[in-house]
């Protein structure tokens, strides 16, 4: 029987090529994302082992404050506790170090790095001694004051020259420097795609800091013989509160495991869409097994009629399912390390470049991959399998054509009813519930309850969908139309892989329209000025409140409001929250804001404003406190000085400057807003600006317009980037079509022999395939459009209540989908067609 | 020899005819001549019955001249039109508006209606058919009350004559039939074969026919006998004694 079902497995190989394509995607795109991965984090893990290599002691403050996706904000130490930390006995060498944003500008005058999506861009004080994680190139020295050493990888992306004065943009503003050498971190360039900039330590505390003699950290190398336990207990004794002293050890495990952390929303990120094309491959391979056990049913009949028991029929079955997932697995797998590198270039083209090193390929990851990937198979051929173990013995000598029943039952309707009914319960009860994975799981049910429903209405969906059709292809088109019709089972199974990519595509889609609607509506209607300067970066350095200072000083600008984004701690509630401060004087005159009480220029160092939403549910009112801890260690508290409606723009909790810088944070703008006087005209205005603006380079000049359009644009990047990693599970989609129709065409060889045989040329042969095709990748669109514009419908109702008030169906965009899906379809059918018509038309009359 | 066989033309056109055909399939070892040199024409008007053991070559020599399969050497012609000469796309041509077939079963696309199959060579030609015409051989058939049924919902003997009609529809120079009755019980074959009998005189059809059976053949003008790759004997005209005294010859 083994023999038998092995021999069957490999007789229908070329079939079964198109079903492991379908599982190799899915496999290679799950252990790409592992490979992928599992390299950033083995590059980062290297760097930090590497740039702590020589530190003993590492004494920071204890005080942080979490800003969520593995990011911290850390306060920073007196500037005398490196002299404190030297006198303790068994310190060999102590070192502060000062660390901050800085951008270098390149000989071009562009700032190098994004440190908004990509690697941070900072500025660092110079270590030397056994300490340094740097290494000073030929030619190089030490900074002095006013000179700055660079590291290698922004020196030749900079086009700079040593000798040369340097732009470096910092808190402080832009800076000139003499640039005096460069450096590298052990065998890379720059560390981990970052850009640094070394300065002497005054430098660094001037220029990065504001002049502030403060450290992030005191770095220490221990006396020779005294262990990194021993001199951290020693430093331990000594220290103040709030200041606290790790070891080299830990340190390093710290850096790595918030490095992890970061990454695993990437990772989880990725995941999702390599689970998605599974799923997708999932539907792939029922079909074409339930295709495949259809076609063999006398062939297994006869099996059963000499002497095959059930189970032995069900085996050979699971059998070639456990060959195939294998097969499919190992390839899957070797491809992942190409998708790795796919992955890398992808987020690259979106901007988000993250350093790679040498590939990893976890044992992790071959056995997730060969698990998933087998079990997804087997998964998916458990049903089919089990109704190929239900043929009747008769079926050998009586001619009966299984599947080709309309698939009108009671029993349908009520399986897809409940499940879909299921699906939408998980769907909503996730949404309400902030469960992401119930949303995950009520989506899934929903698509196979579709998918259970679909043979009761593929028939006539598939008729009217195919009328125009049939009206302009001929008899191609109607032969195409009744084709697609005739076995509605098989019709909505193929369809069904491609329902399930286009309702995501769809309903990332509408999703997307909806809230860059929504971007410009609110900045529409809250920003009231003329031009706003932006940075890339968010979170981490800005534009240097210099900027605003100098154009709110200009004749021809009446307000130029900085924004700030900060962190602090809930102290009632002991959770880490994020803030936007803002300057009351000049925020007021740019910006409407939505105050239901209280006003934005009215705000003070010790007030605070609230958005209605957590007004309420904190039972806050007008002159209520609110307790804020900061990364400086000091806690205020705050009176609530006015009330706004929320819509996101602003966040949940708006302060002033002047409270923002006493927290012990550097100082940046990520974007300021400008109102002009209107005493002189618009262009002339701006060209005012711009020349202020100049000197920033990492600051971008738009008018008002302009900067809500790119508002609404970056949407659209993050857009890009899903469709892309949608792509592999649509693929999937289409190779099910490609598969289904190749093996209709091997049932239908006498049919076609026939119709060849009475004058259907090849051409009309090749064409009435294709049609078929459309008709099905129609069906399989409209049908996923439709899904995806109620999921999207459903995601817009529940963001409602976080302020997102639109809801857009972009009807353009939908039919450029569906025209996709259709082409795609018909692109997928362009093999099976070739060789329908290609058909060797005797052989295919003599078939028996 | 197969030419002394052959009669000189008589009066009648000839509608197609094989000159010198040879038809080898495989090689060395497994080489077949399944056609070993066959020179015959077939008279228009005229029903001619194709006979002999099976893998005489009687199939193959309905194909080759029919421009479904090619010769290996020698020519077949319908009409006046040299098949070997012929491209796919001609050859595909000449089968859609000059020629007929009749298989011995799977005649008819099963989603398509009789209609829809009847006029299906029209339409793949993007013409219009001939309603008149339709509906008089749909009659004379004996199916006009089955047009709008699928195959499905058809007899065997319905389906054959649907293909018969079909066959007929673009009024081709010929019709092929191999081993039309094949699959059909004695009272539908006789129906068939009687409704063939009379298009052939009432529309001077010119039919060939390849068959097993001694009373299909006996519907015939003249008989051929195939025995492996050659005609070794034909009829006019025959009494079925004759043609079953013929096949125990060739020991069939
Ligand atoms: N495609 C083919 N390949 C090889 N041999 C073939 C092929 N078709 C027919 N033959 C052989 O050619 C001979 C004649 O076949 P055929 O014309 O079908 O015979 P008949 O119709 O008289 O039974 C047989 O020996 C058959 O085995
Ligand atoms: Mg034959």
């Amino acid at each position: 029987m083994w023999k038998i079902a092995l021999k069957s497995t490999l007789a229908k190989k070329r079939r079964l090529f198109g079903t492991a394509l379908s599982v190799m995607i899915g496999v290679a795109f799950l252990a790409g994302t592992l490979v992928f991965t599992d390299t950033i984090g083995r590059t980062f893990d290297d760097l930090f082992a590497g740039i702590y290599d020589d530190t003993d002691t590492y004494v920071r403050s204890e005080t942080s404050i979490d800003l969520g996706q593995g990011a911290s904000q850390r306060g920073r130490i007196p500037g005398d506790m490196v002299a404190t930390v030297a006198a303790v006995p068994g310190v060999g060498e102590a070192e502060g170090l000062v660390a901050g944003y800085a951008q270098i500008v390149g000989s071009d005058g562009d700032a190098l790095g994004n440190p908004g999506q990509g690697a941070p861009t900072l500025g660092m004080s110079h270590i030397s001694g056994e300490l340094s994680p740097w290494q000073l190139t030929d030619g190089s020295r030490a900074p002095g004051p006013g000179e700055v050493v660079i590291d290698r990888g922004s020196y030749q992306k900079g086009d700079l020259t040593l000798g040369d004065t340097i732009t470096v943009l910092t808190q402080t503003g832009p800076h000139e420097f003499t640039l005096v050498g460069t450096a590298r971190f052990g065998s890379v360039d720059s560390p981990g795609g970052a850009s640094v900039a070394l300065f002497d330590l005054p430098t660094a505390q001037q220029v990065l800091l504001g002049g502030a003699d403060e450290v992030d950290a005191v770095m220490v190398h221990a006396a020779p013989g005294v262990s990194e336990e021993d001199v951290t207990a020693s430093i331990a004794a000594v220290l103040p509160d709030g200041v606290e002293a790790l070891t080299g050890s830990e340190i390093i495990a710290e850096t790595q495991d918030l490095m992890r952390e970061g990454l695993s929303f990437l990772k989880t990120f990725l995941l999702v869409f390599a689970v998605i094309a599974l799923v997708v491959a999932c539907f792939t391979i029922y079909n074409t097994f339930q295709i495949i056990v259809t076609q063999r049913s006398r062939e297994m009949a006869l099996l059963r009629s000499v002497g095959a028991t059930r189970r032995q029929v069900l085996w050979a079955q699971l059998l070639e399912a456990v060959i195939l997932g294998v097969t499919a697995s190992v390839i899957g797998l070797f491809a992942g390390v190409a998708v790795a590198g796919g992955l890398k270039a992808m987020m690259a083209a979106f901007g988000i470049d993250i350093p790679a090193g040498g590939t990893v390929f976890g044992a992790r990851t071959a056995i997730a991959a060969m698990l998933v990937g087998t079990i997804v198979t087997i998964a998916s051929a458990v049903f089919p399998s089990l109704r190929a173990s239900k043929v009747p013995p008769l079926a050998a000598i009586r001619d009966i054509a299984a599947d080709a029943g309309g698939g009108r039952s009671r029993g349908r309707l009520i399986q897809g009813g409940v499940l879909t009914l299921g699906g939408v319960i998980a769907f909503v009860a996730g949404l309400t519930g902030s469960g992401l994975l119930l949303v995950g799981v009520g989506a899934l049910l929903i698509f196979v309850g579709v998918f259970v429903l679909g043979p009761l209405i593929a028939r006539p969906v598939a008729r009217s969908l195919g009328a125009p059709i049939a009206a302009v292809g001929g008899v191609a088109g109607v032969i195409a139309r009744e084709n697609a019709g005739r076995n509605p089972k098989r019709t909505s199974r193929t369809g069904g892989a491609l329902m399930v990519g286009v309702a995501l595509v769809v309903a990332i889609t509408v999703i997307a329209a909806t809230a860059r609607d929504w971007t410009h509506d609110v900045f529409a209607k809250q920003f009231t000025g003329d031009f706003v300067v932006s940075s890339s970066a968010l979170g981490f350095g800005g534009i240097s409140p210099e900027l605003a200072t100098t154009l709110n000083a200009m004749p021809e600008v009446e307000a130029a409001a900085g924004i700030r984004i900060g962190a602090a701690r809930d102290m009632e509630r002991e959770v880490d929250v994020q803030y936007i401060a803002v300057d009351p004087a000049t925020a007021g005159r740019v910006f409407d804001i939505g105050m239901t009480t209280g006003s934005l220029g009215a705000l003070t160092e010790n007030g605070i404003l609230v958005d209605n939403d957590r007004a309420d549910a904190r039972g806050l009112a007008m002159g209520d406190t609110i307790e804020f801890g900061f990364v400086n260690g000091t806690t205020r508290t705050l009176t609530v000085e006015g009330i706004y409606t929320k819509d996101d723009l602003a966040g949940a909790y708006v302060v002033s400057h002047a409270l923002h810088e006493q927290t012990g944070v550097d100082q940046f703008d990520f974007s300021v807003y400008i109102a002009t006087t209107g005493d002189v005209g618009a262009a002339s205005a701006e060209a005012a600006i711009a020349d202020a603006t100049a000197p920033y380079a990492n600051a971008k000049l738009q008018s008002r317009a302009e900067y809500i359009d790119a508002q609404a644009a970056q949407i659209d990047q993050i857009l890009n980037l899903m469709y892309g990693l949608l792509a592999m599970a649509v693929i999937v989609a289409l190779i099910s079509i490609a598969n289904s129709i190749s093996l209709s065409i091997h049932e239908r060889t006498r049919e076609l022999g026939l119709l060849r045989a009475v004058g259907m040329t090849r051409h009309q042969i090749g064409s009435a395939v294709r049609w078929e095709a459309a008709i099905v990748a129609l069906l399989g669109t409209t049908l996923g459009a439709a899904l995806g514009v109620c999921f999207g419908w459903a995601l817009s109702v529940t963001l409602r209540h976080e302020g997102l008030m639109a809801f857009n169906i972009p009807g353009r965009s939908l039919a450029v989908i569906v025209v996709i899906g259709v082409l795609g379809g018909v692109i997928a059918s362009v093999r099976p067609a070739w060789r329908a018509a290609h058909l060797d038309v005797l052989r295919a009359i003599a078939t028996e | 020899m197969a030419a002394v066989l052959t009669p000189a033309p008589t009066t009648t056109a000839v509608a197609a005819r094989a000159v010198d055909a040879v038809k080898v399939y495989g090689q060395g070892a497994t080489e077949v001549r399944a056609l070993d040199g066959v020179t015959i024409g077939f008279e228009t008007g005229r029903l001619t019955a194709i006979m002999g053991p099976s893998g005489s070559g009687k199939s193959t020599l309905l194909y080759c001249l029919a421009g479904l399969d090619s010769l290996t050497s020698g020519t077949a012609y319908i009409g006046d039109t040299n098949l070997t000469t012929l491209n796919d796309k001609s050859l595909t041509v000449l089968r859609r508006d000059r020629v007929g077939f009749v298989f011995q079963a799977f005649n008819l696309v099963p989603t398509l209606t009789a209609a829809e199959n009847i006029t299906l060579p029209m339409a793949l030609a993007g013409k219009r058919a001939d309603d008149a015409w339709l509906q008089t051989l749909a009659t004379s058939l004996r199916i006009q009350d089955r047009l709008h049924h699928r195959p499905s919902e058809l007899s065997g003997g319905q389906q054959q004559r649907v293909a018969a009609a079909r066959a007929m529809l673009t009024r081709p120079v010929l019709v092929f039939a191999d081993e039309p009755t094949g699959n059909l019980d004695s009272r539908a074959a006789t129906e068939l074969l009687e409704l063939t009998r009379a298009a052939v005189e009432g529309f001077g059809q010119t039919v060939v026919m390849v068959t097993h059976d001694a009373r299909a053949a006996s519907y015939a003008d003249r008989v051929v006998f195939l025995a492996d790759g050659r005609i070794v004997e034909e009829l006019h005209h025959p009494k079925l004694d004759d043609i079953l005294d013929q096949l125990k010859g060739l020991g069939a």
